[in-house]
């Protein structure tokens, strides 16, 4: 795999959040593709050099919320798109993730309209996963 | 374990070779002969390993060593994690201890054992000192080998407990002086058995701490009884030293003697020195005597005597003196150096220049070593000195040696049956050693005179010879007569006998003289408290050493004459009365409750010891803190759970409210 | 098999006066790699060396793979690894022999791992020891205590004085310990980022009281910052019983607390301020305000106005 996650101590973000976001990044953006295998447990907390329970509790996470699969005996592999989050959990999410691009951005003094336009633009970076069920 | 010895001996090794160098290079120093030194009397280098200069090599180098040696092995590990990178590891604490003690103890004997080892085997090969070897010389050094070892035991200890420098850990050091001092005892057995003592219980004594590492309790009871015994050694080491600093600061009192001596008259009149100088010269009628023309006198102006000790004096070894094997014979000519060798029972020659022995000299008088039976052997008791002015007593006679003509004269041949009980020579009154060379023997039965070109003198003993110590005997000037001074054993049963002689042998006068009578100081306060100091358990101890081993100089309790005893026990009642003191005194912290169950131990303790007891008491404990109590106020031990006053326990350390335990946890 | 590998009941250590360390009730799974943290001079150390039956606790009792400490045997003591400080060898000693002097003690000692670890060190067998670096030494501490595969494993600060490349190959070494399940590491040290990245349970020791004691997450989400906004004066801090730390500036209030229930949390959202945030915190900022001073701190530009 030539994947390469990163983790950094002395972030606000915990390490096994930092996993998962890198991890949930690339399922969106297609880095990783639906059936790929993870990496073990193990391996990655090697690689890391971090606490493999750290990375446990990661891939645990994701499983919960359905982004990644466990398949008795041979690993971890990114699970089909489906939404397990509710429709509450679901918007407060966008709405967390909301406020911080707003944080980041006010200050640059962009008309709102103009904002929209840019994100368009980046999202075509994430290639739209197919088989998306709402 | 092995491992832990190759660790040790590689580690130090190098510090006992250091030793080694020194020591030897010390030994060979002390050693030196002195090409001015013809006579071979400077330094006293006959004596060989049993020479003052030497033994300072032995007597201080090795315990130096021995302190070097264990501090650097104890005090270099010592540093936290240093110590830690050993200790934690699978052996046991006495693998810990005997993986240093047995290799520093070998180091140890590889630095001073082998230096002494070799000085014997070199100056018992012929050529190398002008003086007669005996392996028994080897005695003082090898004391002190011992008394070092206890100096390493003592370093060890010392490393390894708790605390500063000036206290508990300072002790056993001192303790181990201890060791010094019990090997100057005169006898040998006494001497090893001191020393022997000392060691052991330093060793125990660390042995134990390393158990506990440095902590009293909880050390096994022979640790405990070891540690006790290093701390009393200490204070009673610290003690003698403060006694002799204490003399040397005292004003000196001159030592005034009082004795009867004779005017070139033969007067006979009582004379009291101070120092070197006559204080005052009194007739038996009180006169005071004035010296003629000049302000005072000297001893020019009295008769010069031969003293005849008539009275049997038992032999003591000391141990540490080559007179316990041989004796030197100042003679200033020659080209031998002379010795009067007990074992030999004659005299032996030495080359001053080569070094070698070089003849004998016996009854039958001089013999080359190839001819040595020629020479014969004093038929003497066994071990006996040459006393005094070379004359040798044996059964056969009284012989006097020429050692410029190398010759033997049989004074006087005894007659059958008869022993001769002393000699003397008796110097002529000028001052000179030239001259006729005149002689005393004295017997059971006669005193015998013997002037030299002249017919001897028989003079019948008093009836009652056997009341007497010594004989003093006078001879005027020109001769015309003598005059005999005899001195009792018991003056409180005899008095001095005062004996005038005709020139040819007939008694003139025989009269007693009162003895003179010795001011009986009281006891000073200095002396009282010397004496209470000394505690119970050390006299005991001391009896029952003094009881076990024969013939000491020291004699026990039940061996001392009445009256001597009565003053000694004098002393015991001071110790009795410091020993109850204490007693008391203890009993104040022996109701803390740390104290339970040992309370009868410690009070039997401090009673047997006294004052050294009750500071031994002190400095041994693990004293624990206290701290005042939250609920009652009063102190309280730190290592309790419960108050020993009101019994609560500990308040838990404050919670405000950012404290993050889980279920787990708290 | 027991449950706690590490257990102490009441430890106390006292150096004089002073109280080191203060009824101490500490307990440590087997199979976790449990952060000891706290302040220079919090007790750490002095603790650690109670555990091992170094120095006698003043009350108190600890045990150690369920042997008091005060007791322990020379098989525990083969069970049980320490690394101490100063990364002390023996210096007039070879790497080689050092190896062979310590394999000589432990039964159990496998050379392999003492290879690979001197290996991963870069270190030669024929160096001597006084001779290595800082962090050679501490590779070949780490060697000689790895070899003997200890169950439980005790490191005092092992990564003082190493430089980057070391502390991460001693962290790898801490994690490569840990594979098997029922192998332990207690381990003290002051850089959180190599708490952060291994430890599964942390406690918190200040001036010898235990004050926090949990999974490592636990305290991350326990320790919380909030940023209130405000104009004019500003409210007054808030009666809350885990406030840690506080600072004011112009229009600012930042505070950071520990243990907010919901009932503080919503009398926090109650106050008079324009925007209540939370802001997250990452575990050295948490750690920092958990164990230092308590209390208010302010700066006000206003008050540099008359500074020149």
């Amino acid at each position: 795999m030539a994947l390469l996650f990163e983790v950094h101590t002395g972030s606000p973000s915990p390490i096994y959040e930092q996993i998962e976001t890198q991890i949930r990044r690339a399922v969106a953006a297609g880095r990783l593709s639906i059936g790929e295998q993870l990496p073990s447990v193990r391996t990655l907390a090697e690689q890391l050099t971090v606490n493999p329970n750290t990375v446990a509790r990661a891939y645990a996470e994701l499983t919960t919320e359905g982004v990644i699969e466990s398949q008795q005996g041979r690993g971890f592999f990114v699970a089909k798109r489906r939404q397990t989050l509710s429709e509450e959990e679901r918007l407060r999410r966008l709405d967390e993730a909301g406020r911080r691009f707003l944080d980041d951005t006010v200050f640059l003094d962009f008309p709102l309209p103009e904002l929209l336009r840019r994100l368009e633009d980046l999202s075509t970076e994430y290639t739209k996963p197919p088989n998306h069920n709402p | 374990m092995k491992s832990l010895f190759w660790k040790e001996w590689r580690e130090n090794l190098r510090w006992a070779l250091i030793g080694l160098v020194v020591i030897s290079a010390a030994m060979a120093y002390t050693l030196r002969t002195d090409p001015n030194d013809y006579y071979g009397s400077n330094r006293e280098i006959w004596q060989g390993l049993q020479s003052g200069q030497f033994l300072m090599v032995t007597v201080f180098g090795f315990p130096v060593i021995g302190l070097a040696l264990g501090f650097l092995q104890i005090l270099t590990e010592l540093r936290r994690d240093q110590w830690a990178f050993l200790i934690h590891r699978p052996v046991t604490r006495n693998e810990i201890f005997w993986g240093k003690a047995i290799p520093g103890s070998l180091l140890y004997l590889v630095a001073t054992g082998l230096p002494l080892l070799a000085t014997a085997w070199w100056l018992s090969q012929p050529g190398h000192l002008a003086a007669p070897f005996d392996i028994r010389q080897i005695l003082p050094g090898a004391v002190d080998l011992l008394v070092g070892l206890g100096f390493y035991f003592a370093a060890l200890l010392s490393g390894i407990l708790p605390g500063p420098w000036y206290g508990r850990r300072a002790l056993p050091l001192v303790g181990a002086c201890f060791g010094t001092a019990a090997a100057k005892l005169p006898e040998f057995p006494l001497a090893i058995e001191g020393v022997t003592l000392t060691v052991l219980v330093l060793l125990l004594a660390a042995w134990a701490a390393y158990q506990r590492f440095g902590l009293f309790r909880g050390q096994p009871w022979w640790g405990k009884a070891a540690a006790l015994l290093s701390c009393l050694f200490g204070l009673s080491v610290l003690s003698g030293w403060f006694w002799v600093g204490w003399n040397i600061v005292q004003p000196t009192k001159p030592y005034t003697s009082t004795n009867y001596g004779f005017l070139k008259s033969g007067e006979v009149v009582v004379i009291t020195s101070q120092a070197n100088w006559y204080k005052s010269v009194v007739t038996l009628d009180g006169k005071e005597v004035q010296p003629v023309n000049k302000a005072s006198f000297d001893w020019q102006d009295f008769l010069n005597g031969a003293y005849l000790s008539i009275r049997d004096y038992p032999n003591y070894d000391y141990y540490r003196s080559p007179r316990s094997y041989f004796d030197f014979m100042y003679v200033y000519g020659g080209p031998y150096s002379w010795f009067y060798v007990q074992k030999e029972k004659r005299y032996v020659a030495y080359d001053r220049i080569n070094k070698l022995l070089s003849g004998y000299m016996g009854p039958g008088g001089f013999a080359t070593p190839a001819d040595e039976t020629k020479a014969g052997h004093f038929d003497k008791p066994e071990n006996t000195r040459a006393w005094s002015d070379s004359i040798i007593i044996a059964n056969n006679g009284a012989y006097v040696a020429n050692f410029m003509a190398q010759t033997v004269k049989n004074i006087y041949p005894p007659a059958p049956g008869e022993t001769i009980t002393s000699a003397s020579q008796l110097y002529p009154d000028n001052g000179s050693s030239e001259g006729p060379k005149n002689y005393v023997v004295a017997t059971p039965k006669n005193l015998v005179l013997l002037p030299e070109g002249k017919p001897s003198l028989q003079i019948p003993e008093v009836p009652n010879i056997r009341d007497y110590q010594l004989i003093q005997v006078y001879q005027l000037p020109g001769g015309a007569k003598y005059i005999l001074l005899y001195s009792p054993q018991n003056p409180k049963k005899t008095q001095n006998l005062l004996r005038e002689i005709s020139s040819n042998g007939v008694v003139i006068s025989q009269r007693e003289l009162p003895n003179i009578k010795e001011e009986k100081a009281g006891i000073s306060f200095t002396a009282w408290t010397r004496g209470a100091l000394d505690p119970l358990g050390a006299r005991l101890w001391g009896q029952a050493l003094l009881g076990v081993n024969g013939n000491t100089m020291s004699k026990p309790l039940w061996r001392l004459a009445p009256e001597t005893r009565a003053y000694q026990l004098k002393f015991w009642y001071a110790s009795l009365a410091a020993s109850i003191v204490c007693f008391v005194l203890v009993q104040i912290p022996l109701r803390r409750i740390q104290f339970s169950g040992q309370r009868i131990r410690w009070s039997i303790f401090v009673f047997l010891f006294g004052v050294g007891g009750l500071l031994t008491f002190y400095i041994v404990q693990n004293w624990p803190r206290r701290v005042a109590c939250a609920s009652c106020q009063k102190k309280r031990s730190t290592e309790r759970e419960t108050c020993e006053h009101c019994g609560s326990s500990w308040p838990a350390p404050t919670r405000d409210g950012t404290e993050i335990f889980e279920e787990s946890q708290a | 098999m027991s449950e706690y590998v590490i257990e102490t009941q009441g430890l106390t250590r006292y150096f004089g006066r002073h109280c080191v360390v203060n009824e101490l009730n500490l307990r440590v799974s087997r199979g976790s790699i449990f952060g000891f943290l706290g302040r220079n001079g919090a007790g750490k150390s002095t603790t650690i060396r109670m555990l091992l039956g170094m120095i006698e606790p003043t009350r108190g009792s600890a045990r150690m793979l369920g042997r008091d400490s005060r007791e322990l045997t020379p098989d525990d003591r083969a069970r049980i690894g320490y690394l101490p400080e100063g990364h002390h060898v023996y210096g007039w000693m070879t790497v080689e022999e050092c190896g062979k002097f310590q394999s000589e003690f432990y039964p159990k000692w496998n050379d392999e791992v003492f290879r690979a670890v001197l290996s991963h060190f870069r270190l030669d067998m024929k160096n001597k020891a006084g001779n290595l670096s800082r962090g050679q030494r501490a590779g070949l501490c780490l060697a000689l205590v790895l070899a003997p595969e200890p169950e439980l494993l005790i490191l005092d600060d092992p990564a003082l004085g190493l430089d980057p490349v070391a502390r991460r190959s001693l962290i790898q070494s801490m994690l490569y310990v840990t594979r098997r399940a029922d192998r332990t590491i207690l381990f003290s040290s002051h850089l959180l980022s190599d708490v952060e990245r291994v430890a599964d349970e942390i406690c918190v020791l200040d001036r010898g009281v235990l004050r926090a004691s949990c999974h490592l997450d636990t305290f991350r989400r326990q320790v919380r910052q909030f940023l209130l906004r405000y104009d004019g004066e500003g409210p007054a801090l808030p009666d809350l019983p885990g406030l840690l730390e506080s600072f004011r500036t112009e229009g600012e209030l930042s505070i950071i607390v520990a243990n907010l229930d919901s009932d503080g949390e919503a009398r926090l959202r109650a106050l008079p301020v324009r925007s209540i945030e939370e802001v997250p915190l990452s575990l050295e900022d948490a750690f920092v305000s958990y164990v230092g001073e308590r209390g208010e701190k302010s700066f006000f530009t206003k008050d540099l106005e008359g500074v020149k």
